[in-house]
């Protein structure tokens, strides 16, 4: 559920009995069962599968002019006009995101980088990863105390470097807190302070200027000292304005509060340790992260997109310089060298930070990708996906075609005859070249499944579906020229049967009996027109 | 959620759509400061019933996958969505109303 802020499934099943016949949801959720928290034991290689080796950079061209390097999509000969590509860049043919490799991190929700270690926060707890090596991260260590929000902090005299690690509480852990770890070397990881109070949800954390500042939801914003050891000292908490902080940004003296219900906060750090509310500016739908780069803000909002704000002023309320769609899901947003990097639920986005305008978009695997985090640091780009952290070069000035589709997932009756239509999109600003598309079940036909598109346009095939199916799933391949590894060969399930479930044309069977709103535990009692079944889970 | 609430929730309630959230056992607490902050008026159950099963494990996918799944008035599953697309689920629940 992608509307969803920031919540995904959990890994771990939850045994759940007892009845709910009271239809207060708070109440019937006091009175719900309990959950047994599971005991988390990190694999011993929680990396997520790579897609093959890096390629060989190679040099970039710095004298690209035409005809040798194609002419930019406004028509202009000069590689250095402004847009779509980074002012100062040039033209060259070749992929603008290249993959370096992997680091460490499992049922990854959030994650930060200083360029020299990533932390990855998620289930399992806090990995750790060295990265001053792109192209061969190296573990350092995991903390197991299961976690959503990271800051990385200061790096003490000794050459200790300080780490908090926060979560808001869930059905495993029961109070929320606020760790500090300390990282003296491979392994050495140590949690030397734990904070932990139920009246406090620690969300989102931010190191800056010396300061640690905390994100407490409708609890405020709260600063903390942190520099002797490092170990937070609790200063202040202001609540002006505050009606749901969720994550922050620091620019200078300023402090940026994502607010999910007020919009965006703009504190003053005249005193860093007691942050004033300067501004408070109304997003266009609820926020969940923030990134400035100094000039602007970037709001992600989920499905809302994102909003992007001139903050340029220092004396001036953000001005709303426009919102961006999005494609997908605004999970998670993060801005360095003029470039904006979005964590767009099913795949990475990256946008000129200045025009606006969409450089590329990724897929960190094949299928059932789950973008959440993203972390930057100069021209390195960190996603956290669900199932590790993944780490690509971002090069500006190269432009490829960009295939996308908006769907994950197609799902059929597995006993009807059907079609659906699929639109293909590119995104790029070069050629996109498909090939073919194919199925790995005879049951499937596709029309028109190879052509040719031009930088920003888009294309709809068909595909066929005639039972039986002999399969519960089948894989639908699109093949192209896209020089992601991912799409290129862009893999889409069309689900037939969920195995030991029920699917597309099948009924809900008497187990969803508990839902009857008149308590009589019958599925007939759902006497809705129209029922929609919304899973979600929080992190 | 939101994006629920105010596209389907708000709009439908009092045309015959039900909505309910449905989570996993989650932290009473929680859950309850969850939902006041998003706002959402729609039920929200434990799903003491494991129902999530029968939707959300796509065959050799070792982890939930989340889903919205929409049923029609003859309590057959009609449409099955991993990402909340307001129009085309406004769209859908429209035709579904005029069925």
């Amino acid at each position: 559920m992608t509307g969803f802020a920031k919540s995904v499934f959990i890994v771990a099943a939850v045994v759940a009995v007892g009845a709910c016949s009271d239809d207060d949801i708070v109440q019937q959720q006091l009175d719900g069962p309990k959950v047994v928290p599971d005991a988390f034991v990190p694999p011993a290689d929680t990396r997520a599968p790579d897609t093959g080796p890096a390629p060989d950079l190679g040099p970039k061209s710095v004298s690209c002019t035409p005809p040798g390097c194609p002419a930019c999509v406004d028509g202009k000969t000069g590689c250095a006009a402004s847009g779509p590509f980074l002012t100062g860049t040039c033209c060259a043919r070749g992929d603008n995101l290249v993959r370096q490799g992997t680091a460490w991190g499992s049922e990854v929700v959030d994650l930060e980088t200083d360029g020299k270690i990533v932390v990855a926060c998620g289930g399992f707890g806090a990995t750790i990863s060295d990265v001053s090596d792109p192209r061969a991260a190296s573990n350092i260590g995991n903390v197991t105390q299961r976690c959503q929000r990271i800051a990385i902090g200061p790096t003490l005299s000794d050459g200790t470097k300080v780490v908090y690690l926060a979560h808001h509480g869930d059905s495993w852990v029961n109070t929320p807190f606020l760790s500090t770890v300390y990282i003296s070397g491979a392994g050495g990881l140590k949690i030397v302070n734990t904070i932990s109070d139920d009246q406090i949800l620690f969300e989102g954390l931010l190191y800056h200027g010396g300061k640690l500042y905390v994100a407490a939801h409708e609890g405020g914003l709260r600063t903390y000292d942190v520099s002797k050891t490092g170990v937070p000292s609790f200063k202040h908490l202001t609540t002006d304005g505050i009606k749901n902080a969720w994550k922050l940004a620091g620019s200078g003296n300023r402090l940026f509060v994502a607010d999910q219900k007020a919009g965006l906060h703009v504190f003053a750090l005249t005193d860093p340790l007691k942050p004033v509310r300067a501004y408070t500016v109304a997003t266009t739908a609820a926020a969940r992260d923030v990134a400035v780069d100094g000039t602007r803000a970037f709001v992600a909002m989920g499905g809302g997109g994102i909003d992007v704000f001139d903050i340029s002023d220092a004396k001036a309320a953000p001005k709303r310089v426009k919102t961006v769609a999005g494609l997908n899901s605004a999970q998670a947003v993060e801005v360095s060298n003029g470039v904006l990097a979005v964590a767009a639920w099913n795949h990475t986005a990256m946008y000129d930070a200045k025009s606006l305008t969409l450089l590329a978009t990724e897929r960190t695997r094949k299928a059932f990708e789950q973008d959440l985090g993203v972390a930057m640091h100069k021209d390195i780009v960190m996603v956290g996906e669900w199932e590790g952290v993944h780490i690509f070069k971002f090069r500006p000035g190269y432009i490829a075609p960009d295939l996308f589709v908006t769907e994950d997932i197609f799902t059929m009756a597995p006993d009807l005859a059907d079609s659906r239509a699929v639109l293909v999109q590119n995104l790029g600003f070069d050629t996109l070249k498909v090939s073919g598309v194919t199925f790995d079940s005879k049951a499937f036909t596709v029309k028109n499944g190879s052509f040719n598109l031009a930088p920003g346009k888009s294309e709809v095939f068909e595909f066929n579906y005639k039972p039986p199916s002999g399969t519960n799933f089948a894989t639908m391949t699109i093949a192209s020229n896209d020089p992601d590894p991912n799409q290129a060969k862009l893999a889409i399930r069309v689900d037939l049967k969920q195995v030991g479930g029920i699917g597309v044309g099948s009924s809900l069977t008497s187990s969803f009996g508990f839902l009857d709103p008149s308590g009589a535990g019958q599925v007939s009692g759902l006497k809705g027109k129209v029922t929609i079944l919304a899973y979600f889970a929080l992190f | 959620m939101p994006d629920l609430e105010t596209s389907i929730w708000a709009k439908y309630k009092n045309k015959g759509v039900l909505v309910y959230g449905l989570h996993p056992g989650e932290n009473a607490k929680q859950l309850a400061d969850f939902i006041k902050q998003t706002g959402i008026t729609f039920p929200v159950k434990s799903d003491v019933a494991g129902t999530l099963s029968s939707f959300a494990f796509p065959p050799g996918v070792n982890y939930p996958y989340p889903r919205d799944v929409i049923v029609d008035k003859n309590l057959k599953v009609r449409a099955i969505r991993n990402s909340f697309n307001v129009k085309e689920v406004e769209a859908l629940v429209k035709k579904l109303l005029a069925e």
